[in-house]
């Protein structure tokens, strides 16, 4: 117990460090290289999904290859409530894509967490692609392929951002994000020390053992189940007003490999390792683009380098005994 | 006089062919100590896996502490008071050894389900998972991972987690396998420390005849799924067809 909170992927001190820098960071990015400033603000919302998913992954050992699937709740509840119910307030649209995202992992969860390794991946992977057929399929409520294109939207009930210029709209947009960044993170920190966490990590080590104390564990990994899908339509939801369009892709299997992506990049048995992993992903990735259309084959060097070289992802890395000293040395305020 | 905490009798389970247990009755004692011993394929884990709930007897009756348990699931058979420990150490890798004991202890007082408490505020989780730790010899190593202590000390935690249930019945599937020589007695005298300080009634699966001779009062002998003795060390450790079971003809 001790031991792990004093480690510095495990700590909260250094989740407000990071967000404290990703708040001093936009401003200066934007003042050297205008327009790159964004990729904070998408990295810290794909924080938040990824954060999700590693509740499974890296607390339970249930590794999902269909959490598109909640993405794409997320972000096509927004689309959805805008075309039909002309809602524009953003945080009831989130109540809504959470409350959505819980009714349809609770169904799907409840089928799929009775099996594990691939049987749980592969059937949760079919649910998710059959997802993506249906906003593909059935263009006329989804907009198919066309998605739906997302107006600006309104937050804290009272904000209306519709006025704003492109770079202001951006800049208010990053903070807001960071906001529900913290806040979904802050909580992700209280559910991994809690008992519940703890419970979940004696699944994830020896889910027998963990029964012959008296648990069901059918019952806890559904919760976990649930509690990362909410995270992830939560980062869905908010992905799309940043987009400006929702698409089916956002559903489609290669977004849950993105998640499986900056889980391991980041260190997927820290709790700082799916933040930090997703903030280089995105980081990676627009770079990657804009340097070639092969940008697949960079980010694959890049994955198989990091299981090769630091299976505990970049955090693994900074825990490494040398990196601290050096850190002490430094006297960083970390 | 002290009440039977467990009466077993006439249980039965058949592996397709194979009698694993056959016509198995036995009656223990509140606070005694019972060893089991036979040789492979006796029947000795299975019938430890019918006492515990992990699989159901074609036949017969399990009473436990005045009720019938025979058909109770593992997780109601935990809550009544039966626990047990492997074989193999089963512990939680990814966890410290205070980690361990910590919710092993949570989970018997029921607060798994609290998710915005950290565990770590529990006072009186973290008094009792001291406590286990000291009894058990583990103080040293509580901020080590189980993959970082010897396997002695694995072992000792292991059977610190059933511990912490504070089960009325604990059944024990070989505490000193894969333990060293040097280790063994040191593992059992901290084992029974234990249990005495719970004032649990256990059952302990053993090969190791040395274990057996210093530390039981009452020895059951399984062979091809029926028990072919039951009483004192002494007396039945030194008969004929015993030695022959356990030891083979050669040494007989």
């Amino acid at each position: 117990m001790v031991a792990a909170s004093r480690e510095l992927g495990n700590s909260l001190r250094a989740l407000i460090a990071l967000s404290i820098l990703i708040a001093v960071l936009y401003p200066i990015i934007g003042w050297l290289r205008p327009g790159f400033e964004v990729i904070l603000t998408y990295g810290v919302i794909l924080a938040i999904a990824a954060l999700g998913f590693n509740l499974l992954f890296g607390y339970t050992g249930l590794l999902s290859f269909g959490h598109a699937a909640f993405f794409g709740v997320g972000a096509y509840t927004i689309g959805l409530t805008l075309k039909y119910l002309n809602l524009r307030a953003l945080e009831a649209q989130i109540f809504i894509a959470v409350v959505a995202a819980l009714l349809f992992s609770a169904l799907t969860g409840f089928i799929v967490v009775r099996y594990r390794g691939i049987f749980f991946a592969i059937l949760i992977l079919v649910i998710a692609q059959t997802l993506w057929g249906f906003y593909v399929k059935f263009y006329h409520i989804t907009g198919g392929t066309d998605g739906i294109r997302i107006l600006r939207p309104v937050i804290l009930g009272f904000y209306d951002t519709r006025g704003l210029g492109y770079d202001d709209f951006n800049m208010i947009y990053h903070y807001y994000a960071l906001a529900w960044f913290i806040l979904m993170a802050y909580l992700m920190w209280r559910i991994i020390n809690s008992p519940f966490g703890y419970t979940l990590k004696m699944i994830r080590d020896a889910e027998d053992r963990a029964q012959t104390l008296g648990i069901d564990t059918f019952k806890f990994k559904l919760a976990a189940f649930i509690i990362s899908a909410l995270y992830v339509a939560v980062s869905g939801a908010l992905y799309a007003p940043l987009n400006r369009i929702v698409t089916p892709d956002l559903a489609y299997w290669t977004v849950s490999g993105k998640m499986v992506f900056m889980s391991i990049l980041g260190g997927f048995t820290y709790y700082m390792g799916p933040i930090v992993g997703a903030l280089i992903y995105v980081y990676f990735e627009t770079v990657a683009q804009a340097i070639t259309v092969h940008w697949f084959l960079i980010m694959g060097v890049l994955i198989i380098a990091t299981m090769v070289l630091t299976p505990t992802g970049l955090m693994g890395l900074v825990d490494r005994p040398s990196f601290k000293k050096t850190l002490s040395l430094l006297k960083l305020p970390i | 006089m002290l009440g039977k905490i467990l009466q077993v009798s006439g249980l039965r389970k058949y592996f397709g062919g194979v009698k694993a247990v056959d016509g198995v009755s036995f009656t223990m004692d509140e606070g005694e100590r019972l060893f089991i011993v036979g040789p492979n394929g006796a029947g000795k884990t299975t019938l430890v896996n019918l006492i515990s709930g992990y699989i159901m007897p074609d036949s017969g009756t399990i009473m436990f502490d005045g009720r019938d348990v025979t058909r109770l699931s593992l997780a109601s058979r935990v809550g009544v008071g039966i626990a047990r420990s492997f074989q193999l150490v089963n512990v939680f890798w990814g966890l410290t050894v205070l980690e361990n004991l910590s919710i092993a202890v949570a989970s018997r007082l029921k607060v798994n389900t609290n998710m915005f408490k950290s565990l770590e505020s529990y006072k009186a989780v973290l008094e009792e998972a001291l406590e286990l730790a000291e009894l058990s010899g583990l103080t040293e190593v509580l901020d080590k991972r189980p993959s970082e202590i010897s396997q002695g000390d694995r072992k000792l935690l292991d059977i610190a987690i059933t511990l912490a249930l504070k089960p009325k019945l604990v059944m024990l599937d070989e505490p000193t396998s894969g333990v060293s020589t040097r280790e063994k007695f040191e593992v059992m005298d901290r084992v029974l420390k234990t249990l005495h300080r719970f004032g649990a009634s256990s059952i302990i699966v053993e090969h190791d005849m040395e274990v057996v001779k210093k530390y039981s009062n009452r020895v059951l002998v399984m062979h091809e799924g029926k028990i072919i003795g039951d009483g004192a060390p002494s007396d039945i450790l030194s008969k004929e067809d015993v030695r022959r079971i356990l030891l083979g003809e050669a040494y007989a």
